[in-house]
């Protein structure tokens, strides 16, 4: 039985979930979603978030996903129906643009035109970013501690503005001042995020997480050297070329986890609660990469081991008569099948794993300040995450 | 005998140990440190599910309300299971049912209205305001990117220009637009292909098939065909279904999500509209064929006689039915051109001597249109 924590010792994240309720959860609201068409993904993705938030429990006390499948529903046909409505006047207006302005002499022609009209979703940037604020907002509003509700106040707008400025800003200096975005976005989420009636408050500043950029850092020179190398087909270049990608894709995920860490150390919550982590990057890194490569040898063992089946069952069909062609529907059915196999696999071996990690190393401070955090009111948001959810938004769960 | 269990009153962020007892109904949550005793009917009672915890933890709820009551040993967790009878019963919400149907009807009245209303309206609307010269500019890049899908045949280029036969074309095309007020001036160009087929693209631009003339029984077929093909010119579909597409491919992305039956679902919607569309436009632009054959003098019973081919043709299963699949139910539009001959002269749209010349088109041929 859990006892009340020590008034002096933090109380330190706790991650109990298995990997195989966790799978056949996923497998089997996946088998559901295929069927329905798609339909079912709103309850679905409800289910997975109880089970994941269910297995964090932090002195004893898990957390409570109270989100609904339903509302999850309503909440994407409303964004259907806004997005749908602003997509069509967008691209017609676009389409009569592309077709007033028309110039073949322009370099590019038509080739060029397509190209702007494919692209032109570009317009809904600041769209991705006030999705992602109203997505965070229904998931914190809908998560409890303890019986206590966490919560955002609006402001999705602003972000949306915000996001797009400091991308134009990380872009346009070349990644430098990604820090920058990081931190500032970040802190305009957390300032705006409580915890019952405990307002969170991010601090520090952003020059603090060019730390977290070190291994990124480091791994532009290794790469500016490795690359031109390998064009000129020097000995042992590519050697050096996976070398310095290594290093890239690990000083990725080192950024993203440090600066997790870095900024969680400055937020502070209510009077005085200090949140803390300190997760580890390399097990991050091995934890993401390691588990992404077990998702692709399951799935392509599977798909060899389809494909061997099949060879020994129908030699070679004919494509162009039925009768052959027909023979395929077994080998796409279990395409079909591998492909529903992807998001659960992922789900044990990536995300779990993962999310773990970061639970178990993160920590609250003095803890029975909490005690005296008192409730906050519901958040209703009709619309859910459903402007996420139809902007395919996805996010690990 | 009174079990153990923590009690969140959903008010302030503690845990309150407290006894539990069932009794006459009621599950009785004696707080230990405060004196007092809540009762939850055991009827309403209900255990949170999808819990990562299975036997060791159960978290009890009233629907609705934030306290919970949380079991943490084994036979707590046993014992509350039987007490309470409806722990793993949904909470029925009758409303929810409704409004999701409501909200599903709604936004699929909306999704409608956007479609099949006011995207054509705009696109219309939207198509008027293209300058003629930038339509025009865009329909020959347009004519000259769909010439590339087609392969001229050995030794020879892709499009036709035998002068005679151009201007036998030029002359039909003057005779049926005589009077008909266009909003550009038509260009005709002969593509040196085998589809019998002829389509409009933006901007007054008309090309028609070498197979059409090949396939052709007089000159008057030509000319029927022809002047369909003008009622798109004179309608400006070419520019109003581009940009009605791009607006219905814009709702129906979004609308799909990212689950592949949902995907196909919108592919088979889209073709719906687009070839709705089409229909409209098709019978639009065959009352303004039969209308300038007449004006021309011309009897349409030539479009009769030709789709009534066509029709026999598609049904052998030939690629015409994949080429003529947009288009109204052939037999349905040679009845309606055969009524429409009933009123009209006949005089030959053209001497026999420029048809010869106008078959012969393909006679010389060029890279450029």
């Amino acid at each position: 039985m859990a006892t009340e924590p020590e008034a002096g010792s933090p109380l330190q994240g706790r991650y109990s979930g298995s990997a195989s309720a966790l799978f056949w959860l996923a497998l089997r609201t996946g088998l559901l979603t295929v069927a329905t068409l798609g339909l079912y993904r709103f309850w679905a993705k409800t289910r997975i978030r109880r089970k994941l938030w269910s297995s964090i429990d932090p002195g004893g006390d898990a957390l409570e996903y109270t989100g609904t499948g339903t509302e999850k529903f309503l909440g994407f046909l409303i964004a259907v129906v806004v997005l749908g409505s602003l997509a069509a006047v967008l691209a017609v207006v676009l389409s009569f643009l592309g077709f007033a302005l028309f110039r073949p002499e322009a370099p590019g022609g038509l080739t060029a035109l397509n190209l702007v009209l494919q692209n032109a979703g570009a317009i809904f940037a600041p769209l991705y970013f006030f999705a992602a604020y109203r997505a965070r907002r229904y998931l914190l509003s809908r998560t409890t501690w303890r019986g206590i509700r966490f919560g955002m106040e609006p402001g999705a707008w602003g972000y949306a503005w915000r996001g797009c400025l400091y991308a134009a800003l990380t872009g346009a200096s070349l990644g430098l001042l990604w820090p920058l975005m990081t931190f500032r976005l970040e802190a305009y989420l957390c300032d705006r995020s409580w915890f019952g009636d405990a307002r969170l408050r991010q601090g520090g500043r952003w020059t603090m997480l060019y730390k977290a950029m070190t291994p990124l850092l480091l791994s532009v020179p290794a790469l500016a050297l490795a690359v031109p190398a390998w064009v000129a087909g020097l000995p042992f270049s590519s050697l050096l070329l996976l070398g310095a990608g290594g290093v890239f894709a690990y000083g990725l995920v080192h950024y993203r986890v440090e600066s997790f860490a870095i900024m969680a150390r400055h937020k502070t919550a209510g009077q005085g609660i200090r949140l803390g982590a300190a997760p580890r990057p390399r097990v991050v890194a091995l934890r993401y990469y390691g588990g992404w490569a077990a998702v692709a040898a399951v799935i392509g063992l599977c798909g060899l081991a389809l494909l061997a089946g099949f060879a020994r069952i129908v030699p070679m069909p004919d494509l162009d008569d039925t009768a052959g062609a027909a023979a395929l529907v077994p080998l796409l059915a279990g395409g079909l099948a591998l492909y529903g196999l992807v998001s659960p696999l992922r789900l044990v071996f990536v995300t779990q794993p993962v999310l773990a990690h970061l639970v178990r190393h993160a920590w609250v401070e003095t803890p029975i300040l909490l005690t005296s955090v008192g409730q906050r009111p519901g958040d209703a948001m009709a619309d859910a995450d459903g402007f996420a959810d139809a902007l395919d938004l996805g996010g690990a769960f | 005998m009174a079990h153990r269990g923590w009690y969140l009153d959903g008010e302030r962020a503690g845990r309150f140990a407290a006894r539990v007892t069932a009794a006459e109904g009621m599950l009785e949550i004696a707080l230990e440190d405060a004196d007092e005793t809540l009762r939850w009917p055991l009827e309403e009672i209900r255990a949170l599910g999808d819990t990562a915890a299975g036997q060791e933890r159960l978290v009890l709820r009233l629907p609705g309300q934030d306290p919970r009551l949380v079991l943490e040993d084994a036979g707590t967790v046993a014992w509350a299971r039987s007490a309470c009878p409806k722990l793993t019963a949904r909470s029925r919400d009758p409303a929810g049912l409704r409004r999701v149907l409501l909200w599903s009807g709604g936004a699929a009245a909306v999704l409608a209205l956007l479609l099949f209303a006011a995207i054509p309206l705009l696109s219309n609307r939207m198509a008027r305001w293209i300058p003629p010269a930038a339509e025009a500019r865009l329909g020959a890049a347009i004519r000259d990117q769909a010439g590339l899908f087609f392969d001229a045949p050995e030794g020879e280029a892709r499009w036709c220009s035998d002068r005679a036969g151009l201007a036998a074309l030029g002359k039909m095309a003057d005779r049926l637009t005589r009077g008909a007020d266009l909003p550009y001036p038509l260009e005709i160009a002969v593509l040196n292909a085998p589809a019998v087929n002829a389509f409009a693209a933006p901007g007054g631009h008309v090309v028609v098939m070498r197979g059409l003339l090949d396939g052709a029984e007089s000159a008057e077929e030509v000319a029927a065909v022809l002047a369909h093909e003008l009622g798109h010119v004179a309608h400006r579909d070419p520019a109003r279904l581009a940009l009605r597409s791009a607006g219905t491919a814009a709702v129906l992305g979004l609308a799909a999500g990212d689950v592949m039956g949902a995907a196909a679902i919108a592919a088979a919607a889209r073709a719906l509209s687009d070839a709705h569309y089409a229909r409209d436009a098709e019978t639009a632009a065959d009352a303004y064929a039969a209308e300038r054959l007449a004006a021309a003098g011309v009897s349409p019973a030539a479009l009769a006689s030709f789709f009534d081919r066509m029709a026999a043709e598609a049904g052998g299963g030939s690629r015409l039915a994949a080429l003529f699949a947009s288009h109204p139910a052939l037999g349905e539009r040679s009845r309606a051109a055969r009524e429409a001959a009933a009123h009209s002269a006949d005089r030959p749209v053209l001497s026999p001597a420029e048809w010869a010349a106008l078959q012969q088109v393909c006679r010389r041929t060029r890279a450029r249109p």
